[in-house]
């Protein structure tokens, strides 16, 4: 919690009629410059969270400070947070360039032009939203947003309306474009692999709760729970038995980042498990169950004492259905309850 | 920490503005105040006198005449409208956008035309006497009402239907094709029990339609619970069995009222699948087509050409003796009613339907109500209600344009609810939230983003508000000035007293003036968006 921090979130709850609250307990902090992806399945309280912040949503209790100002109660207008829905919701009666001037600071055409090209549309100025394709109209969101001099934005499932082939490359030029600004960046999406690679820090939320917040990486191999681990992409979740640095489970012995002792939980993703063919003497670990061949790499399913382990194997020699294999975790793992 | 989570700055919630309260206050007092007075009137007889009242064997048999009129309305609506609204959706007709604008224009004719128009018709110096050389017995009581009435409200039905076949999703009726149905299976157990929702509160319109209706059974006289009220209303002036005649009528609106919300509650039938949808595929009518046109033309000329032709057969006989100047009055005086009303209409109507999409609750759903049973509650009824009223409380006003123009403000308010409420939706409220991310106040969000977009349905909704004004009769009747005569209560009275010949422009005024505007609805309302399928 420092105080250096550009916008705060203190202990946000929301409750809409009786039962399980949409948010609750929420406590946040994003730095100037630094990108946020909060994620979860659908209806985990994301979109509430993003609303309360911008002003559409009220909290039940709890406290939103932008540079250290309370703006808990104040309007959305007044808040100095730009949005970007998911829909984009320009203006389909007003051209481009009215869209951008439309929260401007400053109206002359000028400033039009100068975030239009920020964006690389400057030619559309004229043109109705609707005769623009989906990326075209986001980016004139972004402008628009820019042009109104927040200093956080707001990103609502930013790429989800966009075809698959344009989402990488919309996702690399966006994310330069906002890394330049310096603004703060808080954005809501369900899909893993675009907060893994947009954001430098993804915050996993699951039933209005926060369950984990830190570096992408960090998030990624060191999960809090099995549903943080199951939800940031595809993973082993093992059970072992714990004595200090090390862990026995159906995968043999594993070394643990930290001491500990007794059950604990593991997750072992598929890339980090090394597998090769049994050699004659040796025991195997387990019989490949299922082959999952992916062109440029493949996906093994190996069935060890009953649990079913995937593992990811690029290139090396290709092994058949019902093989004896032997699997090696790499490196060490991070435990957890 | 604890500080931060009760400073009681969190958990407030933004209230609806006090203009949509104020808004909703007006429609409450003012579809409230009917049904009250008319109580206040009701009960102010003496004990043994109620009684005789109430249960007058007469009641029963008004009633009866009422429910067998509504049927018979309903029956001859239905079997006009379904095979045209399955015409120009589902077949490959030719000329399906005439077909359509001919079926809606019906509208511009009203009942008590209609009624004049089949009146001129039979007789001794009838049209058809006159041209055939046949004398038509003279077309009187429920067979007469009912063409009457039927030949003006069908379109009602054809326009619900028809939207309801554009909203379909095609691919149902495919999938039920593939999984083995023939077309007469697919309708009946794909097709028809999706129309079904439009087609009750097709009925619903009409049917209110026909209990509140005057002009045409007056015409016709037929003795239904409206009739019985002008006429107590009228001659016998016996108001306490007026009043209970109305509450009697009111009764039976908000019985239908309450049957087609019990039939279509918790029904949806949206479409739920993503993306543009299809056109189905047309059936081909082949030789049938010929059927089809016989059918189109013979109810054209039965709601249209048959009052354009008595008309014309009456003006030609007194084309003389037109007064000019009294027409051009009563015109303007309609317009200018009409445009009154349409826009004070609209202005109320937006703010009910902002308070009934942004803040729903139960305040906002009894509003909502509440301006539909202000439609439902039988003009005359109402009309009633206000004599009583103004002539006891506020007595200066009684007969001022003012409680005229409020009738029908509350009257109409329902039928502007329903263009504002589907565009409101559809805008949705992103476009403000942007707006207001972006540094607009809540008003200057409203005024820039989304008041621009409604201005279409804006005018859709007092266009329907201006027609239906215009061709108001019975609150006109009862409520205007004396001496202000508009160009529907002309042509009653005219009528009524069988001056055929000096209704005849009059009539022939009110068809021009809502036939054009029809065309302006249609415009409006996008038939031609709908008919790309884009809805």
């Amino acid at each position: 919690m420092s105080s250096a921090a550009l916008l705060e979130l203190r202990q946000l709850s929301r409750r809409f009629g009786p039962g399980q609250a949409a948010v609750e307990d929420l406590s946040l902090d994003l730095s100037a410059g630094e990108i946020l992806a909060l994620i979860g399945p659908s209806g985990c309280g994301k979109t509430t969270t993003l609303r309360m912040v911008a002003g559409f949503e009220t909290p039940d209790q709890g406290a939103v400070r932008l540079s250290g100002r309370d703006i808990t109660a104040l309007a959305p207008e007044r808040r100095g947070i730009g949005m970007v829905f998911q829909d984009y919701a320009l203006f389909p009666h007003m051209t481009v360039a009215q869209n951008v001037l439309f929260g401007a600071v400053d109206r002359a055409p000028a400033t039009a032009a100068r975030y239009l090209e920020m964006v690389g549309l400057v030619d559309y100025a004229g043109r109705y939203p609707d005769e623009l394709s989906g990326g075209q109209q986001q980016r004139v969101a972004l402008a628009r947003t820019f042009a109104a001099g927040p200093g956080v934005i707001l990103l609502d499932e930013p790429f989800s309306n966009l075809d698959a082939s344009l989402r990488a490359r919309t996702r690399r030029e966006i994310r330069a474009l906002l890394k330049a600004t310096g603004i703060g960046i808080l954005f809501v999406t369900h899909d893993q692999e675009e907060a893994l690679s947009f954001a430098d820090r993804v915050a996993v939320m699951e039933n209005g709760r926060l369950l984990q917040c830190g570096p992408a990486a960090e998030v990624y191999d060191r999960p809090a729970n099995a549903f943080v681990a199951g939800f940031l992409g595809r993973t082993n979740l093992i059970t072992g038995d714990a004595s200090g640095e090390t862990c026995d489970t159906v995968l043999g012995q594993i070394t643990l980042e930290h001491p500990a002792s007794g059950q604990v939980g593991l997750s072992v993703r598929p890339e980090r498990i090394a597998i090769r063919a049994a050699e004659a003497r040796e025991t195997p670990q387990g019989r490949i169950s299922a082959v999952e061949f992916k062109g440029h790499d493949l996906t093994y399913w190996v069935s060890c004492q009953g649990v079913e382990i995937q593992v990811d194997q690029m290139g090396g020699p290709r092994l058949m259905e019902g093989a004896p294999v032997v699997l090696t975790v790499a490196g060490a793992v991070a435990a957890f309850g | 920490m604890t500080g931060i989570a009760t400073s009681g700055r969190a958990g407030r919630r933004p209230r609806p503005q006090l203009a949509l309260l104020l808004a909703a206050g007006l429609v409450g007092v003012g579809t409230c105040l009917p049904a009250l007075y008319l109580v206040i009137r009701a009960f102010g007889a003496e004990p043994a006198q109620l009684a005789e009242i109430v249960f007058r064997a007469r009641n029963l048999m008004l009633l009866g005449n009422t429910l067998a009129l509504v049927a018979l309305v309903l029956a001859i609506g239905t079997l006009i409208a379904l095979p045209m609204a399955w015409l120009v959706t589902r077949s490959d007709l030719r000329a399906r956008g005439l077909v359509t604008f001919l079926m809606a224009l019906p509208l511009a004719v009203p009942g008590y035309v209609m009624a004049y128009a089949l009146l001129g018709l039979s007789g001794y110096y009838g049209f058809a006497r006159e041209w055939f050389g046949v004398s038509l017995p003279p077309l009187h009581g429920l067979w007469g009402a009912a063409l009457s009435l039927s030949l003006y409200t069908f379109p009602y039905i054809f326009l619900n239907l028809r939207a309801a076949f554009l909203g379909m999703d095609p691919g149902l009726e495919e999938s039920a094709a593939s999984l083995g149905r023939g077309r007469a299976e697919v309708m009946r157990h794909v097709v028809l029990p999706q129309l079904k929702p439009a087609l009750i509160s097709a009925w619903l319109v009409v049917g209110l339609y026909v209990i509140g209706d005057f002009g045409a059974i007056a015409l016709m006289r037929y003795e239904v619970f409206s009739y019985a009220i002008y006429t107590q209303y009228a001659g016998a002036f016996d108001r306490t069995y007026a009043a209970w005649l109305s509450l009697m009528l009111l009764g039976v609106a908000a019985l239908a009222l309450f049957a087609q919300a019990r039939l279509t509650r918790s029904r949806r039938f949206a479409r739920v699948g993503t993306g543009v949808q299809r056109r189905v595929r047309p059936v081909r009518l082949g030789y049938w087509a010929v059927a089809a046109w016989g059918w189109i033309l013979l109810v054209s000329l039965a709601a249209l050409g048959l009052p354009l032709a008595v008309l014309g057969h009456w003006m030609r006989r007194g084309i003389g003796e037109i007064d000019w100047a009294m027409l051009a009055q009563a015109a303007v005086n309609s317009g200018i009613a009409g445009a009154v009303v349409a826009v004070l209409t609209v202005a109320l109507a937006l703010p009910v339907v902002l308070l009934t999409l942004r803040w729903p609750g139960r305040f906002a759903s009894l509003t909502d109500r509440l301006a539909w049973m202000g439609y439902a509650t039988p003009p005359l009824a109402f009309g009633l209600a206000m004599v009583f009223f103004t002539l006891a409380v506020i007595p200066f006003a009684y007969q001022s344009h003012g409680v005229l123009i409020f009738a029908w403000v509350m009257t109409f308010l329902a039928l502007a609810l329903g263009p504002l409420r589907l565009a409101l939706m559809q805008i949705g409220m992103r476009p403000e939230e942007a707006a207001r991310a972006l540094g607009a106040g809540p008003g200057a969000a409203f005024a820039r983003v989304t008041a621009p977009q409604l201005k279409g349905p804006m005018v859709a909704a007092g266009l329907l508000v201006f027609i239906a004004v215009v061709k108001e009769l019975p609150l006109n009747w009862m409520l205007a000035p004396t001496g202000w005569r508009s160009l529907s209560t002309t042509v009653f009275g005219r009528t009524v007293e069988g001056m055929m010949t000096e209704a005849a422009p009059y009539a022939l005024a009110i068809i021009v003036f809502s036939a054009f505007f029809v065309g302006l609805i249609l415009k409006y309302e996008g038939v031609d968006r709908k008919e790309s399928g884009r809805g």
